[in-house]
């Protein structure tokens, strides 16, 4: 019997970013197959150059995704993609602007198939106070906040500050053990959606010995780099050292100067780095960081020093 | 010359004001010519007289304005309900209220089926099933070598044997929802909602698409159609693929399909100009059988689910507000853009919250367009008060209630989600027509069984299983309820030119009765046999 194919849903009412985050999901070389069902391609603005080929409701990425579409019967589309051959790795599931995700989550959990993963939300910071308050729309939105395993706040930087305190508070209040991402421009690490993240942001800080006092319903700002350069190893293990206010977890696959790979994490004050077989494609680094205090640009920096053009 | 038939009757009710009853009706082409006494079309020539309804009570033929196409392929499947019932080919299948009766049942169906095919059954109410709670061990009993569904009426729950549950993966450590245990902690075999049912269909293969559409599926909807007096009926969800309708359009057509069906296309998750796009080109293809153009809105849930939109005080036990199928700015975003386009439409609305957003949808796209007889009906609007049947009133909204809700979930209602108040005035026929708004009522076919009689019945009764009478003051006279199964639906699908009441130039479409309504008990209105129907001239008696 083959593995359950795991699943991560990305709810969030109409206009929150959900698409813009799956944009990113399907464009980001993070070599995963990844198969992701939306309502409707129309609202997905892949690049052109991107997309392989488009039959009926399947549209097939260069990178190995493919972006189907739910059609008529969400049921149906589901058991076409478990039948695919080979299956993809991994599932994305946009639920609609009005789905509960708990109840479309319950699909993944009764079906031997399916792997649930993980539960995505995303909320928009200018108008998610005036949809919370809306009389059609308020409990939609609470139940949605409840299913949340972590919560994806679009639109910050373009939010007034009362909107944002606001926006905190309301969370504070509603689901104060959820963890929340700070999306820039919508784009979050595809890692921080696909992985098990509020798991493994919990259980970092015990790795480290001591109890963390982030656990709950703190917001973290994710940064991501990919490309052909290599690492210089001996910047690199200086990297590691360096300090960065606010950066809580990085890891990452690194091509070295003078040939190899690496594994690198961070997590807190501990670091590690140990050699690696080569992977496929080209290396990759994510961090994690407190939304209030860490700077991407500031690791941007850092990471600069390591690398070495080819 | 083309030939003139003039049928008698025991009585015809014509659902006509100017002359309320007959005896006679004359057909030629198809159409009524003339209503009246034996000589009704004597300036017309000569004529032929046929007798063969001489006995019978001819009503205009029953238009059911919400249902659905697989009600007829339903059949393929083992009916498994608690009342007597006949299939679309008109064999009898005795009601099951008992254990040993459905163990027999599976297993003669298996004794039909190739080995190891699935055993799939339907139409199961346990409301109404004498002992304990089905459960897999009575399957079990049945067969073990195959797996076994039974589907109940809802569709939202299934019972299924063991095998069945070891197809799907099921064990003693499985925890989800909707997958009950029994007292020994071993798994029932009851499967409650779609995700919990998701794994066994998809094993079996059972998709509910494959009965809803196709030759067969329509073939099967007509000939269960005549089997209750209906001779106009909605498939109230249809997608209409070109395909689809290449489908619908050959095989309306032939000399013998005995219905005039009225699909309504589906517009959830269409964009609103496509969808009013689509709706008008396919009204443009519609023929005199096949009447399609109006459209599908869907917007919350079902009541006895909990996934209705309510308004406050909500559902009795506290549960959360029911479900949107679309986020209301678009709800109202499609109202608007297929209002423009003098598109009708059909809005699924069981809670009064729903009731109440697409009546605000109407207002609003009434503003941009104002003065169109659009005929949009609010379908189920189950929860309705007078304040909202006024403004339906007003906006000119027609109203389908799902008056055999009564019966079906009448005491669920009182005793589980709304409470006796809500519950009295739940499908409110008398205030639907007190305030002047055009009333049709329904089965939403196959959720139950399709048959207008046992809907008017409702409506005339309001009785519940438990021998309640849900509001009293909410019940409508027998008349009445008959003009809410003909002509109040033919208006709420702006059909009411071509048919709806038996009058000089609408369609020959009549239903076919052993007895008259009208002087029958008002108790015993869903007993009263249906002989047949005729529909467009075409006499198809069962």
């Amino acid at each position: 019997m083959t593995a359950p194919l795991p699943v991560t849903l990305i709810g969030g009412y109409l206009g929150a970013g959900k698409t813009t985050v799956l944009n990113h999901l399907l464009a980001d070389s993070h070599g995963r197959r990844l198969c992701v069902l939306v309502n409707d391609f129309g609202e997905i603005a892949l690049d052109a150059d991107l997309i392989e080929n488009r039959s009926g409701d399947t549209l097939a990425l260069s990178n190995g995704c493919m972006c189907c579409t739910i059609g008529n019967d969400f049921y149906a589309a589901l058991d076409r993609i478990l039948r695919l051959d080979p299956r993809p790795e991994h599932l994305v599931i946009e639920t609609s602007g009005v789905a509960d995700p708990a109840k479309v989550g319950q699909i993944a959990l009764a079906e031997p198939d399916l792997h649930l993963q993980g539960v995505v939300v995303v909320i928009d910071a200018v108008n998610f106070g005036a949809s919370l308050a809306d009389r059609f729309l308020g409990q939609t939105l609470t139940s949605q906040l409840a299913a949340a395993g972590v919560i994806v706040v679009t639109k910050s930087d373009i939010a007034p500050p009362g909107a944002l305190r606001a926006l905190r508070d309301s969370l504070d209040a509603l689901v104060p053990g959820t963890t929340r991402l700070v999306a820039d421009f919508g784009r979050i690490p595809s890692e921080m959606l696909l992985e098990q993240l509020p798991l493994r942001l919990r259980r970092a800080p015990s790795e480290g010995g001591g109890h963390h006092h982030h656990d709950h319903g703190t917001e973290y700002r994710g940064w991501v780099w990919t490309g052909p350069d290599v690492a210089d190893p001996a910047a690199l293990r200086a990297f590691l050292e360096v300090r960065i206010p606010g950066l809580y977890r990085l890891k990452g696959l690194m091509p070295l100067q003078g040939g190899g790979w690496c594994v690198l994490h961070r997590a807190g004050a501990q670091s590690d780095l140990r050699p690696v077989a080569a992977p496929r494609g080209a290396g990759r680094v994510v961090a994690v960081g407190l939304a209030d205090s860490f700077d991407p640009a500031r690791l941007d920096e850092a990471w600069a020093q390591v690398l070495v053009r080819r | 010359m083309t030939e003139t038939i003039v049928y008698s009757a025991r009585r015809i009710i014509t659902m006509e004001p100017t002359q309320p009853f007959a005896t006679h009706v004359a057909v030629r082409e198809g159409r009524i010519l003339a209503v009246g006494g034996p000589d009704c079309a004597a300036g017309w020539g000569p004529v032929r007289r046929d007798e063969r309804f001489r006995d019978a009570v001819l009503l205009p033929g029953f238009v059911e304005a919400h249902s659905h196409l697989m009600t007829g392929a339903l059949w393929d499947y083992v009916y498994c309900g608690n009342t007597d019932r006949l299939d679309p080919d008109g064999k009898l299948w005795p009601g099951i209220r008992k254990v040993d009766e459905m163990i027999s049942r599976l297993r003669d169906a298996a004794a039909r089926l190739p080995a190891g095919a699935p055993v799939v059954a339907w139409g199961f109410d346990p409301l109404f099933f004498e002992g304990e709670r089905l459960n897999r061990h009575h399957l079990d009993q049945a067969v073990t070598d195959r797996p076994i569904a039974v589907m109940h009426q809802s569709f939202h729950l299934m019972t299924v044997n063991s095998h069945a549950l070891d197809m799907a993966g099921f064990t003693p450590e499985t925890n989800v929802e909707g997958v009950p245990r029994l007292a020994d902690g071993s798994l029932m075999g009851e499967l409650q909602e779609m995700a919990a049912m998701f794994p066994v269909m998809r094993r079996l293969g059972l998709t509910l698409q494959t009965i809803s559409r196709g030759e067969h599926a329509i073939r099967q909807f007509g000939k269960a159609a005549v089997q209750t007096g209906v001779t106009t009926a909605t498939d109230l969800y249809a997608d209409l693929a070109d395909e689809e309708i290449e489908t619908l359009l050959r095989v309306t057509g032939e000399a013998s399909y005995p219905i005039r069906l009225v699909p309504a296309l589906g517009v959830i998750g269409m964009e609103p100009k496509a969808a009013a796009q689509k709706a008008l080109a396919v009204r443009a293809r519609s023929t005199d059988r096949l009447r399609m153009g109006i459209c599908k809105v869907m917007t919350d849930g079902s009541i006895q689910g909990f996934t209705a939109r309510l308004k406050w005080p909500g559902y009795m036990g506290g549960q959360a507000n029911g479900i949107w199928n679309l986020e209301p700015e678009r709800l109202k975003e499609l109202v608007k853009v297929l209002h423009a386009h003098g598109v009708n439409m059909q809005m699924h609305t069981n809670g009064d919250e729903a009731s109440e957003l697409m009546l605000d949808a109407i207002e609003e796209a009434s503003l941009a367009h104002p003065g169109r007889d659009h005929r949009h009906t609010l379908q189920h609007c189950q929860m309705a008060g007078e304040d909202q049947f006024h403004r339906m009133a007003r906006l000119g909204v027609c109203a389908n209630l799902f008056a055999n809700h009564l019966w079906y979930y009448g005491d669920a209602h009182v005793e589980h989600t709304v409470g006796p108040d809500r519950a009295a005035r739940m499908n409110a026929c008398r205030s639907a027509l007190d305030n002047g708004v055009t009333l049709a009522i329904h089965s939403d076919s196959p959720v139950t069984p399709l048959g207008p009689l046992h809907v008017a019945w409702c409506a005339v009764n309001r009785r519940t299983p438990k021998g309640r009478v849900l509001g009293p003051n909410q019940r409508i006279s027998v008349h009445e309820a008959l003009h809410a199964i003909t002509l109040g639906p033919a208006r709420s699908l702006k059909l009411d030119a071509d048919i709806g009441s038996i009058t000089p130039g609408k369609a020959a479409d009549f239903a076919v009765l052993a007895d008259d309504p009208l002087t029958a008990a008002p108790e015993a209105l869903r007993d009263i046999p249906v002989l047949g129907t005729v529909q467009g001239g075409r006499p198809f008696i069962r």
